[in-house]
């Protein structure tokens, strides 16, 4: 009897452990802003699909024991002030201020242990904690990192255009006064710092100027350490498709007066992480060779993810035929009637093309000589 | 016995030889049926294509352009006139296309008849009806059959060296 008991036992609990403790690894947690100091409102997210809490209409509850418990003694009914918003979908939201929420001193708040859970403690996910494998934590950024030598340092490593993005600079290491003698640390005395930035080689640009201040701006975390929180596909108005491939930054007051820049007065350049290598883009004229009788097509095939549009000007003697390209990022194309428009150019032996992007960069600028037909 | 046979083949001679003498119907002379006839008339294009023959020798992509929806190509259309004896006259291109070719003219085939040898037929355009001044060369690449398609190409030439082509597609307007 003892021993039935005892196989019964077992078994109930290894269902409850089952139930309670594999609950599913969360899918995605990120934070906004992605650095915070454990005393400053912060956002956290979580994506809860795949869990037991995936499509939780009933609302999902924060259950966490480091650095403090403050909900600890309500497994089987979880208090209000432990309640996630709903943001759309399986993401949830908590919001708080670290201090505050856990009722520890900011020195004590070192790291995050949790997980989430329905209110009544019957339905969980598997914990948020720095000892995940592979990692799926809250991580605390070491401001330590920023200070010292550092000119400028960013979080997460592995960002996305669509999470939040943290870049830190140190003012009092920032190069200045490029145009005489640089100098270290002149943008430390400035009364706040703006970022002047662009991606991919400037190709989008967000400037630092009257237009622009309030976005620009940077968060002062003392210390002459400034931080700029910013989603990149918002910040830039990144199209869906854009690949991103760098940013580019410049510092500044919102005057100009003080400038922050990188080593040997460059621009900052932050790699974006594991960038995919693009594929070179093929300009073809159409046919290989042409006549003032014949019809022109240009191609430019596989095109950079930022390049929307393509124009041409064509000079043939004192006439100009101007047009727009077609198409998309795979294949843009533009069919000119040289018969018509170089009818009457009978002494012509060359045309002048000049293709430009959406961005102003000019693709080519080049002759094309003209078959002289008998 | 033998008298009999003898009989029998002569009977047969002499049948054999009024009909060998019979006078045949078998119509007036006409005229043997030329390209003329095939290919007078108007036609309306179907599909146009720019070929780069340069690309194409070299197996270099793309070697192919179709032009058909490109500057009202699809507005294309060419009459080809023959008088009464069945002889060509004028030609006219309507629509509001590029002149790849002179829009009007003379015209007649290199050749009227389907050529032995294999080669295509051209039709050859002037600008004067005594045909001295050739303007254009079409080289016929489908003739009306069955299939009431006539298909030509314009080549361009660099020198002696073709570098492109444009090959049009046609069928009857009506």
């Amino acid at each position: 009897m003892k021993k039935t008991y005892l196989i019964i036992m077992v078994f109930v609990s290894l269902a409850i452990s089952y139930n309670v403790f594999s609950q599913g690894r969360i899918a995605e947690i990120w934070t906004q802003p992605a650095v915070f100091k454990a005393d400053e409102p912060v956002s956290w997210y979580f994506d809860v699909t795949g869990t037991a809490l995936e499509g939780e209409t009933e609302g999902i509850y924060m259950w966490t024991w480091f650095p403090s418990e403050p909900d600890a003694g309500n497994w089987n009914n979880s208090s209000d002030f432990a309640a996630l918003t709903h943001v759309e979908g399986n993401i949830w939201r908590f919001d708080l201020i670290p201090t505050e929420y856990y009722g520890v001193e900011a020195s004590s708040v070192t790291a995050f242990y949790g997980l989430l859970k329905n209110k009544n403690g019957t339905k969980v996910t598997d914990a948020f904690a720095p000892d995940q494998t592979p990692p799926n934590d809250i991580r605390l950024y070491d401001l330590s990192a920023i200070k010292g030598t550092a000119l400028i340092d960013y979080y997460p490593k592995n960002f996305t255009v669509d999470r939040p993005l943290s870049i830190l600079v140190n003012a009092n290491n920032t190069w200045s006064k490029c145009n005489t003698t640089p100098v270290q640390g002149d943008l430390a005395n400035a009364s706040n710092v703006h970022m002047h930035s662009g991606v991919n080689n400037w190709n989008i640009i967000v400037e630092n100027n009257a237009a622009n201040l309030s976005k620009t701006l940077l968060d002062s975390l003392g210390d002459g350490i400034y931080r700029m929180d910013l989603i990149l596909k918002d910040y830039y108005g990144l199209s869906d498709d854009y690949t991103l491939n760098n940013i580019n930054i410049v510092f500044a007051d919102d005057a100009w007066t003080y400038e922050g820049k990188a080593l040997n007065c460059s621009d900052f350049l932050i790699e974006a992480p594991e960038a995919p290598v693009e594929p070179i883009p093929s300009l073809i004229f159409f046919p290989q060779k042409i006549s003032r009788k014949d019809i022109l097509c240009i191609l430019r095939q596989k095109n950079e993810s930022y390049v929307t549009g393509l124009t041409y000007r064509i000079t043939a003697g004192t006439i100009e035929i101007a047009g727009s390209f077609e198409g998309n990022k795979d294949e843009m194309k533009a069919c000119v009637d040289l018969v018509t428009a170089l009818k009457d150019a009978t002494t012509l032996d060359k045309i002048h093309v000049v293709i430009k992007d959406n961005t102003g960069r000019t693709i080519t600028d080049s002759d094309i000589p003209l078959v002289q037909l008998q | 016995m033998r008298k009999i046979n003898y009989n029998l083949l002569l009977l047969l001679f002499f049948i054999a030889l009024i009909q060998g003498c019979e006078l045949t119907d078998d119509g007036s002379y006409t005229a043997p049926v030329t390209l003329y006839e095939k290919i007078k008339g108007v036609w309306t294009l179907t599909s146009l294509r720019q070929i780069d023959e340069i690309a194409k020798v070299n197996a270099v992509k793309p070697d192919e352009m179709v032009l058909t929806t490109q500057f009202q190509f699809n507005t294309f259309a060419i009459s080809l006139n023959v008088d009464a004896a069945m002889m060509p006259t004028t030609y006219e291109v309507q629509g509001n296309a590029p002149d790849l070719f002179a829009r009007n003219g003379y015209w007649e085939l290199d050749k009227p008849f389907t050529r032995a040898d294999g080669n295509a037929s051209k039709i050859l355009l002037y600008s004067d009806q005594a045909r001295t001044l050739l303007t254009d060369e079409l080289i016929i690449t489908a003739i009306p059959a069955k299939t009431k398609v006539l298909e030509f190409k314009l080549v361009r030439y660099d020198g002696t060296t073709p570098y492109v082509s444009y090959v049009f597609k046609c069928k009857p307007a009506n």
